[in-house]
């Protein structure tokens, strides 16, 4: 007469036999409909009491002006200028969709995800966002079991998209912005820089009055951040071209100084900028991909520091994988995502620096020529030994035991 | 005579060898589907491990199909004994473990004392309590105390600074870590020792108080001395969940910099450069022989059961007065349930009206002024959240039933029949027990798709490793109804005429029905809360909702991974509702007998 009923893992019994020596599950039909009805009830009522989506804050979301696509007999035009030639459209259009694989934080790309499927929406983006080294393992076992779908992949650690280039992995084509960009920040025909992200100091505007923030890199092992000190995980693109810059000019030690405050480490730049606005730590340097839409795009209570002696400047790459079965849209959406209009949206998403003079910085962003900016050099960048070794000795001098 | 002799001993020899035949035919056919079954355990099961043992003695990364002798080497082994970071991590997971344990022993005996032994008030609520915090994963709870005990502005610690209450607690400590362990496993231990409780012959406890022994005294010196099998089953159980984790220390552990066992050998394959998939393995392998030596402590405990005094008279036992006590003894149950259940769907619903989490005083708590449906809109207008529900909600079915199926034939072969290599498919379908989530992520993954079955990149890697997974606990489920199974009734059902399928059909099969309809649930709701292998096997079109609110977290979306979480509890509910409504028929089946 029992009810057979379960409870993870092991079977149990619910019903009045107590005497009979049955365990009992109290949660009968009742508490279940009494439960899910409450759960559902909050869901739906809490709501009510809040504004809708667009009125957050007193943040005042530019919108980026919509260009048309403007349709031609030699081929597809936006704001004036050549995405693709007709017969390159109407491929792309036949394949109506392609795989997109990309390192940059995942609400930033799809915010310029949507804007190409809106200006062309015969072709659907299918997004995969992982972590810079997270995405390298899954592709390089992906295309080890022949399943590796990617068109497109975005990567901030160009160093990824190099060996894939040494691999033979990518897919010659030269996006027609390809003369807009400069020659040592792309491997012509087959990978170019998405923009430039910055590396600066962030710091909470509540908690940290604007007298005491820090103002370059060696005022975060000021005393007065122990303990209230943030950090990203170092091996990472953003990260990784901190240490490259600061050890190109010999600062290396400024870093590991950093440890005497015991930063509360976070594995993901858009994870640091959460916990910044949450309070956990007063500052931390910090991407400026990460600062930039909590400050401007949510009103979160962070403040962005140009580093006095100066920041690092580091070029996520994009390329076309020869893997991919829509070779055609993966053209066109690189096309796009290097013209004004895709760099632009790039820009306002992620306040990332469009290597393209036509292109102003995102709103808010001074222009990258009045800053104390410098692209990582890409001779210490790219250097995988290097890398190796300087991150394992920062890594054990943050604490991270090796 | 000599001639006609000859056909005569050629007809009385032929239908001999005719008989061995058939003997040999009938034998073969109850191999078949035996060699079948361990062909398809070898494939899910003995050669994902295989490729992860092999792995950790080579240097070749295990997903690339090259096996040689020539490439054994045991330097991987070596390398994590002489790293400092492999014993960190050891003593961080052995350490927290035990702190978890403990107090999920405490909290969760005393629940079960409570319920099953005294007079305190709201009995059922305290059940309840007991088991709700199964039904939020334990990842999703660690996710909502690192707001809610975060060091500087968790908002506990912001009640209690506004409260003049001198309370600092810090989540991302190894007693933080310990404490979110005690809450979320408090339930094993619950179960575990409530059902030995009801159990237990209450005739001795009757004894104890004739004797002159007071409550007190009855209770611990006989009433728990009874339970203690169960008592420390269900700890080294949780001691092996615990330690076999990845989520929870992978939210908590990393901002103070602590290693886990798990958190490594992720990091070594899916973290920052340089990746070595090696020494992972060999990680992987360690862990494996830790769990199994706690799994053999754990066995030989439940073979001395003679402890328990399992009674059939029915006798109800002599409650407890608790007096005085009985009122605050419950609120100390609700206080678990405040902690585990309601303060993390707090700080959820919290986090999924805010558009960013900073909660300074009680006043910006109750506030809304930053609030906004805009996470709801970016999850539901994003096209993988409902890719992610889709697939779980499938997987979570199709799992349920396929395995529960599978479950049941091996189950059958096992306990009903006596082929040979049944004793070797009891063993095979343990197996999975030893080796924790993570590590069979990256045994499936690489053994997985080296074959050319392409599976990889879709659904159904996810489910073959579902069925591989949780084989030992749908075995476990299904096997103790047909253990209950006298051989008697099937005889009789031979003997009335009945072949072996109509036995199976009209007789174990009804009467197996309620632990079959047992296991499809329980496969279900173990389905949903996984994380830890689908975190190597998923892609863009296999994700799954607990995948796709750890990449949530990793992309700093605290807002949409609260909408993600607060979903993935009510498809747990719905689930579990729907199972209730659906093979609600079984369990009439199973009440009619």
């Amino acid at each position: 007469m029992y009810k057979n009923y379960i409870k993870y893992g092991w079977t149990c019994y619910y019903g009045s036999e107590k005497k009979k020596g049955v365990s009992k599950l109290m949660l009968t039909r009742k508490y279940y409909f009494v439960a899910c009805a409450a759960l559902l009830g909050i869901l739906m009522i809490l709501p009510l009491g809040c504004g809708p989506a667009e009125e957050v804050g007193d943040v005042e979301e530019e919108e980026v002006e919509e260009e048309e696509v403007e349709v031609e007999e030699e081929g597809i035009f936006i704001g004036g200028e050549l995405i693709a030639d007709q017969e390159l459209y109407a491929a792309a259009v036949e394949e109506g969709n392609l795989v997109f694989y990309t390192a940059h934080t995942l609400d930033h790309e799809r915010a310029v995800v949507d804007a190409f499927e809106t200006r062309f929406p015969e072709i659907e983006v299918d997004l995969t966002r992982a972590g810079g080294a997270t995405l390298d393992e899954r592709m390089k076992t992906e295309e080890q079991a022949g399943e590796l779908k990617a068109d497109v992949v975005v990567n901030s650690d160009t160093n990824y998209i190099q060996e894939y280039y040494d691999l033979g992995w990518l897919l010659e084509h030269v996006p027609p912005a390809a003369d807009m960009y400069p020659a040592d920040a792309k491997r012509e025909g087959y990978f170019y820089p998405t923009g430039a992200s910055a590396i600066v100091i962030a710091y909470h505007t509540d908690l940290l009055d604007e007298e005491d923030a820090p103002v370059d890199w060696d005022c975060l092992s000021d005393e007065r951040f122990a303990g209230r000190l943030g950090g990203q995980r170092l091996g990472g693109g953003a990260m990784w071209a901190m240490v490259a810059y600061l050890g190109d000019r010999g600062d290396l030690d400024i870093i590991h100084d950093w440890a005497v405050n015991e930063p509360i480490m976070h594995t993901s730049g858009a994870g640091l900028a959460t916990s910044l606005v949450a309070g956990e730590f007063v500052a931390t340097p910090m991407g400026l991909f990460a600062a930039y839409p909590q400050k401007y795009h949510r009103g979160a209570p962070l403040e962005i520091v140009w580093p006095e002696s100066g920041f690092p400047l580091y070029i996520p790459s994009i390329a076309l994988l020869n893997h991919g079965e829509n070779p055609n849209a993966a053209k066109l959406f690189m096309n796009w995502y290097m013209s004004a209009d895709g760099q632009s949206r790039l820009a306002n998403a992620r306040g990332q620096f469009s290597l393209r003079d036509d292109v102003l910085p995102a709103p808010h962003l001074p222009p990258l020529d009045q800053l104390n900016a410098e692209v990582v050099n890409p001779d210490v960048f790219l250097d995988a030994d290097l890398r190796d070794q300087w991150v394992s000795e920062t890594t054990r001098a943050l604490g991270w035991e090796d | 005579m000599s001639l006609s002799s000859k056909p005569d001993s050629a007809n009385t020899q032929k239908p001999l060898a005719d008989n061995k035949m058939i003997v040999l035919l009938r034998q073969s056919r109850g191999f078949l589907p035996m060699i079948i079954v361990l062909l398809i355990l070898s494939f899910l099961i003995i050669f994902p491990y295989f490729t992860l043992i092999y792995g950790s003695f080579t240097d070749i990364p295990p997903r690339e199909l090259a096996f040689s002798l020539d490439a054994l080497t045991v330097e991987k082994y070596e390398q994590i004994f002489t790293s400092i970071q492999f014993w960190s991590a050891l003593r961080n997971t052995l350490l927290s473990s035990l702190g978890g344990m403990i107090m999920a022993l405490f909290i969760g005996v005393w629940l079960a004392w409570l319920t099953a032994r005294t007079d305190v008030i709201g009995k059922k609520l305290i059940g309840i309590a007991a088991i709700v915090p199964l039904f939020l994963p334990a990842f999703i709870g660690a996710l909502a105390w690192s707001f809610l005990g975060s060091p500087h502005m968790g908002i506990v610690n912001m009640f209690a600074s506004e409260l003049g209450i001198p309370l600092k607690i810090n989540i991302y400590t190894l007693g933080g870590i310990m404490f979110v362990f005690g809450l979320y496993y408090t339930p094993y231990v619950y179960m575990f020792t409530n059902g030995s409780l009801n159990r237990m012959d209450p005739a001795l406890e009757e004894a104890s108080a004739i004797c002159g022994g007071s409550n007190f005294v009855t209770t611990f010196k006989v009433t728990f001395p009874l339970i203690l099998p169960a008592i420390t089953s269900s700890a080294i159980l949780v001691y092996i969940l615990m330690c076999e984790v990845f989520a929870v220390p992978a939210f908590l552990g990393q901002p103070g910099q602590l290693y886990f066992v798990t958190t490594v050998i992720y990091n070594w394959v899916r973290g920052a450069p340089p990746h070595d998939l090696n020494l992972a393995s060999a990680m992987g392998i360690l862990l494996i022989v830790v769990v199994t030596i706690l799994l053999f402590i754990q066995s030989r405990i439940l073979a001395k059961r003679s402890f328990v005094t399992v009674g059939g008279k029915g006798m109800r036992p002599k409650e407890v007065n608790l007096r005085w006590a009985r009122v605050p003894c419950f609120i100390t149950a609700m206080l678990y349930l405040i902690a585990a259940v309601i303060l993390p769907y707090v700080i959820l619903i919290q986090s999924a009206l805010r558009d960013y989490v900073y909660i300074p005083d009680i006043a910006s708590f109750f506030s809304t002024e930053v609030m906004s449906l805009r996470n709801f809109e970016s999850a539901f207008t994003y096209p993988l959240f409902w890719t992610a529900l889709q697939n779980i909600i499938l997987l979570a079915i199709f799992c349920g039933v396929v395995g529960a199926i599978f479950y049941t034939i091996i189950s059958y072969m096992i306990h009903k029949t006596k082929l040979p290599g049944r004793d070797l498919l009891n063993y095979v379908c343990v197996l999975p027990i030893a080796v924790a989530g993570l590590v069979k992520g990256m045994a499936y993954l690489w053994a997985w798709i080296q074959l050319p079955i392409g599976i990889y990149g879709t659904v159904w890697i996810l489910a073959l490793a579902y069925i591989s997974r949780f084989t030992p606990q749908g075995l476990r489920s299904i096997s103790s109804s047909m253990v209950q199974i006298h051989p008697e009734l099937e005889e009789a059902s031979r003997i009335s005429g009945e072949g072996v399928m109509g036995t199976i059909r009209k007789v174990l099969f009804p009467l197996v029905k309620p632990g079959v309809a047992s296991a499809v649930t329980l496969i279900m709701l173990l389905v949903c809360r996984e994380l830890s292998t689908s975190i190597f096997l998923y892609t863009s079109n296999s994700v799954v909702m607990t995948v796709l609110v750890y990449d949530l977290w990793e992309s700093g979306q605290w807002g949409t991974v609260a909408v993600a979480a607060l979903t993935l509890s009510l498809v747990l509910l719905g689930l579990v509702i729907l199972s209730r409504v659906v093979l609600k028929s079984e369990l009439v089946g199973g009440k009619q007998r």
